[in-house]
């Protein structure tokens, strides 16, 4: 059923409760104290909308993928985006078992493919960039790398503070690629010790206070991990929601005296290995979890959260203590729940959506729709977390209704572009500059890349409304608007084309398109276009669309004395087109 | 120093209350609107992203003031260590002639910003003390009592920040540039590039119905790449292919079934027609001669000039633009990394102004400064942690110079400007007063100010009088 439906009847019942006086929207377009509708409601009633039949008449259940188009579909929002042997293999079978599948598939260990590769001596972080790049145009594990990039974006770091630390930002990618389906306390703990986001949010080295001087401990990771990494400012209902008080305002989740007392937690950590100088890029120091002085840990109590911890108790033990209230406190589920649907299906979930996901967090169980239960039963399982985003009943119905859908971010367009095209086996790791070490800038780039966010704030905000557009104007979030508008447009095109259509001598020789598999389609443009509609948009090309680059492909005639020029122009005609449609830049 | 008076506030009146903001002319200049007004008039906003710490670009001279800052911070002006760039000697200090206003406390630039000093010392830069984000007029008893309304979300980067652009914590679609821009629209010729970013499009920048044009990083422009290809055909072909892609960017056919496509498909659409109109107005090539240093703001400065030097072409009479700068959230190292930003900003308004200077804009330009927020006045060690009201600079040929404007508290965190830890100080004007004031100058009525500004209303002076207007 799609969600004009849904909508409807929770707006009905709202009305009913008395509650309509309160639904308004808020700044963030959310509406005040939603009602949430009784489960009988939610059961799918409209004929029109309803799950598809079988030819016995029996019920298919969603997850089952029937056509190529489905597979390529369901591939770009869970995965990386489809290939012809990946949407083919995926026909005909379950989005579940591919779930499971994914779920089992190991981590990459950055570090380690880095140092088969680069020197110490040599490596920096852009080819971190680059390998980052290199494993999601490459990796089989595409459920796992596109988790980690969404971690990336939630406990986000700078490489530009780390040039010369090749190998420990590649360190950093594993923390996050190896909890990637593990267990978010485990990640916490593994952020709060690596010396990357020491060094970034500045508690490396972060003494305690000193009542005769006056100093007091930095608060920057105290705030920034409530913040932004685990609860957030407000309370949360188990939807993401805000919860209000009496007053009808919301309700802060800490204040500054909390962030004083937590602040004293992360004090004493200095840099563990052979070498504690920041520039010696030759020691292990920046892969080795960060080291506990007792000596320099605040030894006075520590109050935050409702939580106190003991004067004199050693630095470790008050880092596990501090992170286990946190990740006790109810907001977490909701509050990393509803941003990493963000990452993957939605810019604007449904509460309902956020709460199917946070509660999957929550118990660490996720009962699919053919009863296939995922997960260890332990809070915080993020495995079972992405499984409930990507098998969420809101993503594989086939009726959608406009507000659901995402804008893709544009790192993901071009990754998409690159699994398809791009020439095997791809080595994008090299001490040459090249464009896939740096895709941030906004006038050359992609105005986005991995570890390139200009701040801890990321690229964008969750709560990011964007001025000026239809989104904007009902009230929708859409974070990924911040970096996809009118001043990106150009630089997003022009990098999409230099890679679609880049031929032997280009300057930059990592990720050569090889576009073999098709230049006898562009023989045939309406072949041609309906097999690039298939693999880059599911199937799911407006027949406008459609029709205006059938248009173009055809005024570049096929000249026998050139057959491979112009097929190649073809292909870059129309391959340029598609990376620009709606349907392409965004998911619905 | 007089602060808020909650009696008044309560009557709904506070006219004839002398506030915060020190000695304040009671002259009231009426003023154009902004749609109606003749010559031409520029703002530029710089926006000191991550929380500056003003107070370690703006320092206490006297001794004594001197002393009580140095003792907040042992780690910080101490790191400076020995020959400490922030011992009073390095100062460069400000002549002003309403000094009593401040209870004769002495203030001084930190010496990386020598080339914006002269600015100063002749009267075309001013400081206004403790500005930040107030819904009302508040201090320590009103926090704890509760009894005053506060900002929400204060401390935290990315509210406070929108806070200053937008008067609303993240989420906010308009901000106080771009609503400025509204109002001229009506008689801009160009409505596209009465907003002008030469950063991010942050929601400053966006109004009702400005929205921000992004300037190219060159500009000779930046060509739409596929739209140069010949395809390798004879004949005309190639070219019908060419104008088949283009018309497809420019207005593909049919809309998306998806909002969330339909808003990605018009910002190309209008991203590609506002980058040509924009090339259109340098197709002359003509750009000014004035050296800029190579700095990321002094790019950007040099940008935004180039753009007013091009105002006859592109036919506005006002503009907003607005720039920014990172690397300000010094939690630590700030004694080693705060000067150089310190500098790139002096050296780049400098640059700035000499420009305008040269085509005789001066008097029509006003730079101003805006921040998240400003920093606890004692230290971490050797930084600063997340404050609330800060100093910031104002610069420009209107500009009144040779007094400062609104609050520069003693630094004594035992006083009522201050909260109950960290010494964090609390605004004394707010970010509406400082923006009405810049928009009064840009031509803005009473009414619009209101309008745009929404706790203006509870300030008594709507204007801080550093354009010249009077207090009103």
């Amino acid at each position: 059923m799609g969600g004009v439906v849904r909508r409807t009847v929770r707006l009905c019942i709202a009305a009913a409760l008395g509650l309509l006086s309160a639904c308004e929207p808020l700044t963030d377009g959310r509406l005040v104290n939603e009602a949430a509708p009784p489960s009988s409601v939610m059961a799918k009633a409209a004929p029109d909308a309803g799950p598809a039949l079988s030819g016995r008449g029996q019920k298919i259940p969603d997850s089952v993928i029937q056509t190529k188009a489905d597979a390529s579909a369901f591939l770009r929002v869970a995965g990386l985006g489809a290939t012809e042997a990946t949407m083919t293999a995926l026909a005909g079978t379950s989005s579940i078992n591919w779930v499971q599948q994914q779920l089992a598939m190991p981590p990459r260990d950055y570090r380690d493919a880095l140092a088969s590769r680069i020197s110490d001596a040599d490596a920096t972080s852009l080819q971190v960039s680059q390998l980052t790049y290199e494993t999601m145009i490459t990796t089989d594990a595409e459920l796992r790398a596109r988790m980690t990039y969404a971690l990336s974006q939630l406990f986000v770091v700078n490489d530009s503070d780390f040039f010369n630390q090749g190998y420990g930002l590649a360190a950093w990618m594993d923390t996050l690629d190896h909890n990637a389906f593990g267990n978010y306390r485990d990640l916490m703990g593994d952020v709060t010790r690596s010396p990357i986001m020491g060094v970034f949010l500045t508690f490396l080295y972060n003494q305690k206070g000193d009542l005769e001087t006056g100093r007091e401990p930095d608060e920057n990771y105290a705030r920034e991990l409530l913040q932004l990494f685990t609860i957030g400012l407000h309370e949360l209902n188990p939807d993401g929601t805000l919860k209000r008080g009496s007053n009808g305002e919301p309700i802060p989740t800490y204040d500054n005296e909390d962030i004083v007392g937590l602040a004293r937690v992360f004090t004493g950590y200095v840099l563990a290995g052979t070498s504690q100088s920041y520039n010696d890029r030759f020691a292990d120091t920046w892969e080795r979890p960060m080291m506990m002085i007792d000596s320099r840990h605040s030894a006075r109590e520590k109050s935050f959260l409702g939580t106190t911890i003991a004067e004199n108790t050693p630095g470790e033990t008050s880092i596990e203590l501090a992170l286990d209230a946190i990740f006790e406190h109810p907001n977490v589920a909701p509050f990393v729940a509803r941003q990493l649907i963000q990452r993957f299906t939605a810019s604007d979930p449904e509460p309902a959506y956020v709460r199917r996901v946070a509660e999957a967090f929550e118990t660490g169980y996720f009962r699919a729709d053919d009863g296939t239960r995922f997960g260890s039963g332990q809070r915080g399982d993020l495995g079972v977390t992405a499984a409930a985003i990507v098998l969420d009943r809101s993503v594989i119905d086939t009726a959608r209704e406009v507000r659901e859908g995402k804008v893709r971010e544009p790192v993901l367009n071009f990754v998409q572009f690159a699994r398809a095209f791009a020439q095997r086996p791809v080595n994008a790791v090299t001490t040459d500059y090249t464009r896939l070490a740096y895709t941030s800038d906004v006038t050359e780039g992609l105005s986005q890349g991995p570890l390139r966010s200009p701040s801890v704030f990321n690229f964008y905000r969750p709560g990011y409304i964007a001025p000026g557009t239809e989104t904007g104007a009902a009230g929708l979030t859409a974070p990924e608007l911040q970096i996809v508008n009118e001043g990106s447009a150009i630089g997003y095109m022009n990098f999409m084309f230099d890679f679609i259509s880049k031929t032997p001598g280009h300057w930059d020789p990592t990720v050569m398109p090889d576009y073999s598999q098709i230049m006898v389609l562009a023989q045939d443009p309406p072949a041609l276009v309906d097999h690039l509609d298939l693999l880059l948009v599911g199937g799911r090309m407006r027949a406008e669309t459609r029709d205006a680059i059938e248009a173009a492909v055809n005024a570049v005639p096929v000249r026998a004395t050139n057959i491979d020029v112009d097929r190649r122009s073809r292909i870059n005609i129309a391959l340029m087109m598609i990376v620009v449609t709606a349907e392409y830049m965004s998911v619905n | 120093m007089a602060y808020y008076n909650r009696r008044l506030f309560l009557q709904g009146s506070a006219a004839g209350f002398l506030g915060a903001a020190g000695a304040l002319s009671s002259l009231c200049a009426p003023r154009a609107h902004a749609a109606s007004s003749n010559g031409y008039k520029a703002l530029v906003g710089i926006f000191l992203k991550g929380g500056a710490d003003m107070w370690d670009a703006l320092l206490p001279y006297d001794a004594p003031s001197h002393a009580a800052l140095s003792q907040l911070r042992p780690g910080i002006i101490g790191s400076h260590s020995g020959a400490s760039s922030r011992a009073i000697s390095n100062l460069l200090p400000l002549s002003v002639s309403n000094s009593a206003s401040y209870e004769n406390r002495q203030y001084a630039l930190a010496p990386e910003l020598s080339a914006i000093y002269p600015l100063f010392q002749n009267g075309e830069a001013a400081v206004v003390g403790n500005v930040g984000p107030l819904i009302m007029p508040t201090d320590r008893q009103g926090l704890i009592s509760g009894t005053h309304a506060v900002p929400d979300n204060l401390f935290s980067h990315n509210d406070q920040q929108s806070m200053w652009m937008a008067m609303e914590t993240e989420g906010a679609r308009t901000g106080w540039g771009g609503q400025f821009a509204d109002q001229t629209l009506s008689v801009a010729a160009k409505p596209e590039f009465a907003a002008l970013s030469v950063s991010s499009l942050d929601v400053f920048l966006s109004g009702q119905s400005a929205r921000p044009f992004r300037i190219p990083a060159s500009l000779n422009g930046l060509d739409v790449n596929v739209l140069s290809q010949t395809w390798r055909s004879s004949g005309n072909s190639g070219r019908a292919a060419r104008e088949l892609v283009e018309a497809f960017l420019l207005d593909s056919p049919g809309l998306s079934n998806n909002m969330f496509g339909r808003d990605v498909v018009r910002a190309r659409e209008r991203g590609i027609e506002h980058m040509r109109d924009f090339l259109d107005v340098f197709a002359d090539q003509v750009l000014l001669q004035t050296t800029f240093p190579e700095t990321g703001l002094g790019r950007q400065l040099a940008l935004i000039a180039n753009t007013i030097n091009k105002r006859a072409a592109i036919g506005n009479s006002r503009q907003v633009f607005y720039a920014s700068i990172g690397g300000f959230d010094t939690h630590d190292s700030q004694a080693n990394d705060l000067p150089g930003l310190l500098a790139q900003i002096s050296d780049a308004v400098a640059s700035f102004r000499d420009a305008m200077t040269g085509i005789g804009l001066w008097d029509d330009v006003t730079v101003f400064t805006m921040s998240d927020f400003g920093r606890t006045l004692s230290d971490n060690g050797d930084g600063t942690d997340h404050g609330w009201g800060n100093p910031h600079f104002v610069f420009g040929g209107s500009v009144l110079g040779g007094q400062h404007y609104g609050g520069l508290p003693a630094l004594d965190p035992a006083s009522d400007r201050f909260t109950a830890d960290r010494a964090r100080l609390i605004p004394d004007v707010s970010v509406d007063q400082y923006a009405a004031t810049l928009g009064r100058w840009f031509g803005l009525d009473d009414d619009e100010l209101l309008a745009t500004l929404p706790n203006l209303s509870r300030f008594e002076h709507r204007d801080l009088g550093f354009l010249g207007g009077g207090a009103v």
